[in-house]
């Protein structure tokens, strides 16, 4: 098992001081018969300005690692084990409950999949966006009201002033997308977390939703968007860097471009290689690729390269020894030993 | 239906209930009556609204009225010396008026313009009218609608006083059981864990104690008194709630709204109280009426049984034991049966239109 700790932070061309860093975060689970390790030693870091994707298959880790940064995993079972969460100087980790309340909506906010149940049905959508405010900023209700307002405004949603008195139920899911990202921004927070934002959406809806939050980004300096999704089309039109999670372990993690254009582990490429092609390739290709086998549970992972498996290429090295994440000279940083010892012997 | 802006779903099932017309009124009928028994003074009593005596008034209905109700004034002033009132024997009444008298002395005196205004039905539920021709429970006659019960005293206001009685006792035990049931229900479902189960464990093991020897004993030890009755009958009546707000609570805290709030950075007494509490509030709504019919009903089986509220309090339970005693004097059967199941039915019509309006089926497509 690699140190998750002595690995490097990714490369990167922009300000070298990021925002978030996640150093070896491993989270597990306890359940019947023993402990699962559902993320095992992730690092990454945020920086000002951008939007990281992180994609993977269900199973993979990415919204376990997602719901860590704000210590939202259910304890028990879940446990963080082990790793810093190191936001702007400070160990989240390492925060009494009440400083990490502070933190949570404030500093990061969350937007969540489901806008059908994730407003409460008995209070007013103006209600609930001003709670945010009202829990971390001393304004009076006057204030916390017009701020509503205004963030309702920037969301897009029309007549804000009338419909702040309206309840979840006589709002569209896109419109309560647009209500839960008003409620997440409205404390200005340094880094949003979108756990699958779209996912329950309609395609037409999506695009626009999708556009409102980085728009929203662009108007606050230095503030990231951490956007979770196993929709590959999504990370195309928005991420600026993608970490490719399988088995609970970052995989690949690059630049757009590259994860597209050069994708480098064997699991990435499988991954896009499932896409459906476009009308041309399609007349060529009869049926859609898919990576054999199934995500392994996080019960009975393997020793080895998580991925082994499911591997097309994989050796008897793979299945004994789990590879450590190393830098290619693209750039891109891929745990997989074929790629190891091609680069390096 | 065109939707109406600004309705919360809690007014849109209060705007349902108040189309379903019988459960509506009843709950009209029911709280309205209700009210008004708390000027049951004015409307049933033997003492007067106003008096007026040699140039002054008197209130001495409200007086007593305060005196009984508010706890005002220690003293309770008998004004029979002021009216120089006689007794039968001629000599000067003590203690208490006799207004229907007054009234009667009052209006003979047309040149004074003294006079003397009595509630309608001018009798006290603990007097008893032993002068009446022939042996108590008398019969219903012009004066008594309802008859007298085995101590002569009227049954209608008997009824009356034990309606207020028994609808305040109903209140105030549901009331304060509920308080309880679903403080104890948000912390097991909230926290869950070991809190839930040693906390469910307690409850179950605070509801094998047999309800109704704790009764008797406490009767034994404590004399029976409002207070005392309506504590033990909270104290035992809790524990059936506290599962389905713990199961509510269960439930709600899995939905992302609550993960939404939690993100937020709200505190666990704001995500208990203010978002989940309105959200698992149903069943406890729909289930109020029920568990009031069931509490007027252990009162009055209570008082049947002789441990509930001391005499000479009118009580329903006490009616229906004389009752008991001789089934053929039947006005003593048929009218505290009847109001009791008038009474019952009412609130058994709230409920149903309560449940009615809750129900989900009516917001969900699939029927």
């Amino acid at each position: 098992m690699d140190t998750a700790q002595q690995e490097k932070p990714a490369p990167t061309t922009e300000s070298p001081q990021p925002t978030l860093s996640v150093r070896g975060l491993e989270v597990n689970f306890r359940v019947e018969g023993g402990t699962a390790t559902a993320v095992g030693g992730v690092s990454f870091d945020v920086f000002p300005g951008e939007v990281l994707g992180i994609v993977g298959e269900s199973g993979s880790g990415k919204s376990v690692t997602a719901l860590s940064l704000l210590r939202l995993i259910p304890d028990p079972p879940g446990k963080i084990a082990a790793g810093e969460i190191i936001l702007q100087g400070t160990n989240l980790l390492e925060l009494p409950y009440d400083k990490m309340r502070d933190v949570r909506g404030n500093q990061i906010a969350m937007i969540f999949q489901e806008p059908m149940t994730a407003l409460n049905p008995v209070f007013t959508i103006g209600m609930q966006v001003m709670e945010t405010v009202l829990t971390h900023e001393k304004v009076t209700r006057t204030e916390a009201r017009a701020r509503a307002i205004s963030m309702l405004d920037a969301v897009g949603i029309p007549d804000a002033a009338k419909r702040l008195g309206d309840y979840p139920h006589q709002f569209s899911g896109g419109m309560r997308q647009r209500v839960m990202i008003a409620m997440a921004l409205v404390c200005h927070p340094t880094i949003l977390i979108a756990d699958e934002p779209t996912t329950a959406l309609d395609v037409t809806t999506q695009a626009q939703i999708l556009e409102l939050m980085l728009e929203l980004k662009e108007k606050q300096a230095g503030a990231s968007i951490i956007l979770i999704t196993h929709d590959l089309a999504v990370v195309a039109e928005t991420c600026q860097r993608v970490i490719v999670m399988y088995g609970g372990k970052v995989q690949e993690v690059g630049t757009v471009e590259q994860l597209f254009h050069a994708p480098q582990h064997p699991y990435t490429k499988g991954l896009l290689a499932s896409l459906p092609a476009s009308a041309e390739q399609a007349t060529k290709q009869k049926r859609l690729y898919t990576i054999p086998g199934n995500v392994p549970s996080i019960m009975e992972l393997p020793v080895g390269c998580k991925f082994c498996t499911r591997c097309a290429d994989v050796t008897d090295r793979c299945r004994a020894e789990e590879p450590s994440l190393h830098e290619l000279s693209s750039g891109q940083l891929v745990r997989c030993h074929l790629l190891e010892e091609a680069a390096g012997g | 239906m065109k939707p109406e802006k600004h309705l919360s779903p809690f007014r849109l099932r209060l705007r349902r209930f108040r189309r379903m017309k019988r459960g509506y009124y009843s709950f009209v009928l029911l709280i309205g009556t209700y009210l008004l028994s708390f000027f049951l003074p004015f409307i049933m009593s033997n003492r007067a609204i106003i008096v007026r005596h040699e140039g002054s008034y008197y209130f001495p209905a409200a007086k007593t009225y305060f005196y009984d109700t508010f706890g005002f004034g220690s003293e309770n002033i008998h004004l029979s010396t002021v009216f120089n009132q006689l007794a039968d024997d001629g000599l000067p009444r003590q203690g208490e008026a006799d207004y229907r008298q007054l009234k009667r002395e009052l209006a003979e005196q047309t040149d004074t313009g003294n006079f003397a205004i009595l509630p309608p039905i001018p009798y006290h539920p603990n007097e008893g009218f032993l002068k009446l021709e022939g042996a108590p429970p008398h019969s219903p006659s012009a004066e008594h609608w309802f008859g007298t019960d085995d101590r002569a005293r009227d049954i209608l206001v008997r009824l009356a006083y034990g309606y207020r009685i028994s609808i305040s006792f109903a209140l105030m035990v549901t009331g304060v059981a509920y308080t309880f049931g679903i403080l104890a229900g948000a912390i097991l479902g909230f926290y869950g864990r070991w809190i839930d189960i040693i906390g469910q464990r307690l409850v179950e093991i605070w509801g094998a104690i047999p309800f109704l020897y704790t009764v008797i004993i406490l009767s034994a030890i404590f004399s029976p008194s409002f207070l005392l009755l309506s504590s033990i009958l909270s104290a035992f009546g809790w524990m059936g709630i506290t599962y389905y707000i713990r199961g509510e609570f269960y439930r709600e805290k899995s939905k992302d709204y609550v993960a939404a709030a939690i993100a937020t950075g709200e505190n666990n007494l704001t995500i208990i109280v203010r978002h989940i509490l309105p959200n698992a509030l149903t069943p406890v709504i729909t289930f109020a009426p029920f568990a009031i019919v069931a509490t007027i009903v252990s009162l009055v089986s209570l008082d049947f049984l002789g441990f509930g509220l001391p005499a000479p309090t009118a009580s329903w339970g006490e009616l229906l034991k004389q009752a008991k005693a001789d089934v053929k004097v039947w006005h003593m059967v048929v009218f505290p049966l009847g109001a009791m199941f008038v009474t019952l039915q009412l609130v058994v019509f709230i409920g149903e239109a309560v449940r009615e309006a809750f129900d989900p089926k009516v917001f969900s497509r699939l029927r």
